[in-house]
């Protein structure tokens, strides 16, 4: 009954006519965003954050997770009809996904898509409403140890799952967690590494890291080669699948619903990871793998369920543990706590009108973009034809001003240029930025779950505690495992994967 | 290839170097009650430690390997031009005002990335500044910097 007066109460936010509103803002930004090669959910919501300021803490979340999760719709567009993928999410769809296109099938790719971001999207919303209150009572017995450990495994996941040698992306989270460190220290107060800086007193902001790492950077990759993009389909026609289409697709999405979803929950798979599960796993058990890869339906189906299943479990750690899981969820957390608002065990208890509005938020947000997205393929096509040279000033100039209003200060649009120059670099010389942001934003957590954990008096307490050791032990074997052969190479069968997709 | 995974490692070296003689000028405190310095010298030993290990197996490699080593980017003077506006737009923001600097950059990046006549560049700019007016200073209601503009 409780479940049920929760649910009612959440549909009540939701449904008033102001968020509403901000949900289909939210949700339309994200697929145009989706759309757009060159800008993702991350830097975008990073940008939208200052304009939110002056809402409530609700409202503002309720849009700015329709801008995540309106990002995997839209991804979906460009990879079927231009091969480019929208965002990283969509990386997988390119490969049956244009196939389809090419054989005159985008209508049904398309199709297929949205039904099944939609699917996918309103099962692992279930989940996340079952699960998160059960994982935030679970969570009230943990201590700072656990915590710790917990963000260890998260950083630990991000820095094995990130393409090159593991040890390039520890030293991103190693450099990540050095940056965190820039600013005051929270338990003793001493300003550290600020250079007398009254802009860095307050520690790095993470947007205009963020902004500058997920967004400059990927302009200033873009600029390099100016790709022109050719569009397969200038009118999409016969949007809806045929009965053929939806039979084939139907376990696909099924299957693709809990891949994404159980997948996600774990620390740091994000969206990404996913997808690339879900295609594997419908390659590996079709009877006809052979058509994989030259437009078979059950290709597209199944990754772009998964990757709207993933945005909704990836909110999981992050609304019950208040821990985020990937690099937009790490975005996202920053948006809870600029409003005030400490995401974790206790957020459901003490803000129940948030956690139940933004899951009620969801479930409308799923329909919007399902009736939102058919009828406006033709408009994301036109959308597709502007021409980068004249996108990325935009870009520039939205992230110039995203960070500016931040705090009205011009040095944390310096910082973001200069992280956008050192991403670029990083990307250059072949280092993620995933582990670098994802460390940046747990490093004072974690500093003060370590150092919290250390005055119990026992150097060892990490090792002590059964569900702590067994996190660290995971996470180290993580990071020791591409020294062991079978594990190395499963490692590099992903990597050949990823790039594969690319 | 290698030489690329040299200079990155020795770049990480360097950082690993600076923040651990730095995190020593911080409290260290005691194993059972860490200081501030605690963990950013524990983070900078094991970037050194790390970066080291990078170096020796750059160094170790003896021929290029697979040949997919992107190079420089041909287009780098743009690129470095672009960085360039970008940071006298910030330090000259305040005092110019936002819809001259953003003008500006409208104008001038499309031109860096080319394949643009200037007077369809200049039209761009335009509407990017009265798009950036409209939007975020009279609908959100955006406190920007009006500079020497301002009446």
């Amino acid at each position: 009954m409780d479940f049920f007066s929760n649910l009612a109460l959440g549909f009540g936010i939701a449904l008033t006519i102001k968020n509403l509103s901000f949900c289909f803002l939210g949700v339309l930004i994200g697929t145009l965003i989706g759309v757009l090669p060159g800008i993702g959910p991350v830097a975008t919501i990073s940008l939208l954050l200052p304009t939110t300021f002056g809402m409530e803490p609700v409202t503002s979340i309720i849009m700015l997770c329709g801008v995540y999760y309106g990002a995997m719709y839209g991804g979906s567009t460009t990879s079927i009809l231009v091969n480019i993928p929208g965002e990283a999410a969509s990386v997988v769809t390119c490969l049956d996904g244009y196939q389809m296109a090419r054989k005159g099938r985008a209508g049904p790719a398309l199709g297929i898509s949205a039904f099944g971001s939609f699917i996918g999207g309103t099962l692992s919303i279930i989940g996340l409403m079952l699960l998160s209150p059960l994982l935030a009572r679970m969570a009230l017995k943990f201590g700072p140890p656990e915590f710790f450990a917990l963000m260890l495994l998260g950083l630990a996941m991000v820095t094995y799952l990130c393409r090159g040698p593991v040890l390039k992306g520890l030293v991103m989270a190693l450099a990540g967690l050095a940056i965190s460190c820039v600013g005051q220290d929270q338990i003793s107060g001493t300003t550290r590494f600020t250079l007398d800086s009254i802009t860095l007193m307050d520690g790095m902001g993470i947007v205009p890291v963020a902004m500058g790492l997920f967004g400059i950077a990927e302009v200033l990759t873009n600029l390099e080669q100016i790709v022109k993009q050719d569009i397969l389909a200038e009118r999409v026609t016969g949007i809806f699948p045929t009965l053929k289409d939806w039979s084939d697709s139907m376990w696909p999405i099924i299957r693709g619903s809990f891949i994404g979803f159980f997948v996600s929950i774990l620390p740091g798979a994000g969206t990404v990871i996913p997808t690339f599960m879900a295609y594997t796993v419908e390659k590996r058990i079709s009877k006809h793998p052979e058509k994989f890869g030259t437009g078979a339906i059950e290709g597209v189906a199944a990754p772009e369920t998964a990757n709207n299943a993933a945005a909704a479990g990836s909110m999981v750690t992050l609304l019950s543990l208040g821990l985020p899981s990937s690099v937009g969820m790490a975005i996202l957390l920053g948006a809870f706590i600029i409003h005030g608002i400490q995401p974790g065990p206790l957020l459901i208890a003490k803000h129940p009108d948030l956690f139940w509005g933004t899951i009620a938020s969801m479930y409308v947000g799923n329909v919007m973009l399902l009736v939102l997205n058919l009828p406006l393929i033709g408009l994301w096509i036109k959308i597709l034809k502007i021409p980068y040279n004249l996108l990325f000033p935009l870009i520039v100039l939205f992230c110039f001003l995203g960070a500016y209003s931040l705090n009205n200060n011009i040095y944390d649009v310096l910082v973001m240029i200069i992280f956008g120059v050192f991403g670029y670099l990083m990307r250059k010389y072949e280092y993620e930025g995933a582990p670098f942001l994802l460390a940046l934003v747990l490093g004072p957590m974690l500093e003060n779950a370590f150092r919290q954990s250390l005055i119990y008096g026992d150097p060892f307490i990490f090792f002590n505690r059964p569900i702590t050791a067994v996190l660290i032990c995971v996470s180290l074997f993580l990071l020791i495992s591409p020294l062991f052969k079978t594990f190395s190479q499963k490692r590099k069968t992903i990597e050949k994967v990823l790039e594969e997709g690319e | 290839m290698r030489r690329r995974e040299i200079t990155s490692s020795l770049f990480w070296m360097f950082i690993g170097l600076i923040l651990t003689i730095w995190s020593l000028t911080y409290p260290l405190g005691s194993l059972a009650q860490p200081g501030s310095g605690f963990l950013p010298l524990g983070l900078g030993i094991l970037l050194l430690i790390f970066s080291a290990v990078l170096l020796m197996r750059a160094l170790r490699q003896t021929a290029p390997t697979e040949e997919k080593v992107r190079m420089l980017p041909a287009r780098w003077v743009n690129l470095a031009l672009t960085v360039i506006v970008l940071v006298v737009a910030v330090f000259l923001f305040e005092k110019v005002g936002y819809l001259l600097i953003f003008f500006a950059i409208a104008l001038v990046l499309p031109l860096l990335a080319g394949q643009i006549t200037f007077r369809r560049s200049l039209i761009f700019a335009v509407l990017s500044a009265v798009g950036v007016y409209v939007i975020f200073v009279w609908l959100l209601k955006q406190p920007l910097p009006t500079g020497f503009l301002e009446r």
